[in-house]
């Protein structure tokens, strides 16, 4: 047997030890920490029948917090947000507009808020979690806080936000079974989402969070992290998007709208789904990614998932290229032997492979 | 708060490359720049927690934040500067392609555990505290997920008229 495995490894490191990687300073984020005395804000809010300022979605809310009326964020705030567009890769300037950024206090957390160019929101809360949504589709965003970490068990709280447009209610599960409706401050358009946080009793774990719709639950997230093939899905509007004939009959791409305008794409095979391509919100599904797998499906090898490239090659070792276009973000192929015993990469918008990308596609070989 | 942002700096100055490098051992090159500053956010939020020997602690943060990449959850850039990271350029493939293929054969935890000891450096101790499993347990695993890449490696290896082992 092979006698020194570990040795081998390390003679494969892909990035080498002496490999340097320089980093500048070190990053300052906006969050404060717990403790430090915080000056009260002054935030005027404004309690106001939802029908005089939110959309559809909100006028059955009686609070709503109106964007334009809120107090401005602090400048380093707004500094902050400002910088998420500076020297972002293509594709990852979220096109927040810093200068329209506001606080909002909710409990004893502040909440910075400032809306995108593409109708979407970036956010940030004192104590540090913070994100964007740069289209304003991701219907429920939800931050998993660990007791340790790494975690996927323990979550003790979570925190986000949920998109008046689809959800009007947001529900917490917990380990024993027992479901809460944490508050949610809702605040108008053009962020039109609602926030919350919530904090399990001790001893007990979140383990769901979901968005209900006239108490129907049209989205969520789980601890688990493993949502199934088609969460949220109308299975009733799922189309076949491709098929490949093997010796146990077809095996058919599907994708089906979600219950919030999203995706989800899933590969069936006798009787069998799992999904190949994550459930994506609306107007994310051809974002930059490459994730894919190979599965074995009555004997013919199966490329399937997530592409937002222009296209994979597959190099074969004889250096031959066989090249499989991706579209509307996903790539689906049945694979020869010549491509199994290459290497697969993805190709740019601009026609040249990215190197990086390279994989054996052996490697890429996936229990269905 | 000074004495945190200082405790902060360090950790980001001496550990930020190598989770830099952990991240590109992993992901591509695109995505690092997020993972990186999405460790760090946590770190920050939950300084803390951060152990005396922060490295391996980060590592399970970075770990669990390329999951969440990979599962397609919310892609979400931290609410921080852009982070001014300069990666090393790699050669277009290196590594034994053999050695590549056997690691992905194997269960995720014992591909990452091995890619821990070998990639990182870290020691079985370590590699528990980034896989958030006991010293002992992880000892175990890795005595087993060596011996696992060992017998890929040895049904991949060539016969000696060049032709592997074992056909797919």
């Amino acid at each position: 047997m092979t006698s020194d495995p570990i040795g081998r490894l390390e003679a494969s490191n892909p990035v080498p030890r002496h490999a340097t990687v320089r980093v500048g300073a070190a990053p300052v984020f906006s969050a404060r920490p717990r403790g430090r005395s915080r000056r009260l804000a002054l935030l005027v809010l404004a309690i106001v029948l939802a029908v005089l300022v939110g959309g559809p979605a909100l006028a059955l809310r009686l609070g709503v917090i109106d964007f334009g009326s809120a107090e401005h964020a602090p400048p380093h705030v707004v500094r902050d947000f400002s910088t998420l567009s500076k020297g972002a890769p293509p594709g990852m300037d979220p096109g927040v507009v810093a200068k329209d950024a506001r606080q909002v206090r909710i409990g004893d957390h502040i909440l910075w808020i400032a809306p995108t160019r593409f109708g979407g929101l970036c956010y940030g809360w004192g104590r540090g979690s913070g994100g964007c949504d740069k289209l304003g589709t991701v219907p429920l965003s939800v931050s998993w806080l660990g007791r340790s970490l790494p975690s996927e068990h323990d979550f003790y709280a979570v925190e986000g936000y949920a998109h008046a447009r689809w959800v009007d209610a947001v529900e917490v599960e917990l380990d024993d079974g027992t479901r809460v409706r944490p508050d949610v401050t809702w605040i108008s358009k053009p962020i039109d989402a609602g926030f919350f946080r919530y904090a399990a009793p001790p001893s007990r774990d979140v383990v769901s969070v979901v968005g209900l719709h006239d108490g129907e639950a049209v989205t969520g997230e789980d601890a688990s992290m493993r949502p199934g093939p088609h969460p949220y899905a109308r299975l009733d509007e799922r189309r076949q998007i491709a098929s490949l004939s093997t010796a146990n009959g077809p095996a058919r791409l599907w994708s089906a709208p979600t219950k919030t305008d999203g995706r989800c794409v899933w590969l069936e095979s006798q009787g069998r789904e799992r999904g190949v391509v994550p459930c994506l919100p609306a107007g994310y599904e051809r974002q930059i990614a490459l994730g894919v797998g190979v599965y074995v499906l009555g004997g013919v090898d199966v490329l399937a998932g997530e592409c937002g490239y222009r296209a994979v090659e597959l190099v074969h070792p004889d250096g031959s290229v066989r090249t499989v276009e991706c579209g509307d973000g996903v790539v689906f192929a049945r694979l020869e032997e010549a491509d199994m015993a290459g290497v697969l990469r993805a190709v740019g918008a601009d026609g040249r492979p990215l190197p990086t990308s390279e994989a054996a596609v052996q490697e890429l070989v996936t229990t269905f | 708060v000074d004495e945190r942002r200082a405790r902060f700096e360090r950790i980001w100055h001496e550990c930020a490359p190598a989770v830099a490098s952990y991240a590109l051992r992993r992901t591509m090159p695109e995505a690092v720049e997020d993972a990186v500053a999405e460790t760090f956010l946590v770190a920050w939020r939950r300084l803390d927690d951060v152990p005396a020997e922060p490295l391996p602690w980060l590592y399970g943060v970075a770990r669990r934040t390329l999951a969440n990449q990979r599962r397609g959850q919310a892609r979400r850039a931290a609410l921080t500067a852009r982070l001014e990271l300069e990666l090393p350029t790699l050669p277009p493939q290196s590594g034994d392609g053999r050695v590549l293929e056997a690691l992905g054969a194997l269960g995720a935890r014992d591909r990452e555990l091995l890619m821990l000891v070998a990639w990182e450096g870290l020691s079985p101790a370590e590699a528990a505290v980034a896989l958030g499993s006991s010293a002992v347990a992880c000892r175990v695993r890795l005595h087993r997920a060596r011996t696992r890449l060992a017998a890929l490696l040895d049904r991949a290896a060539p016969r000696p008229d060049g032709t592997p082992r074992e056909a797919r």
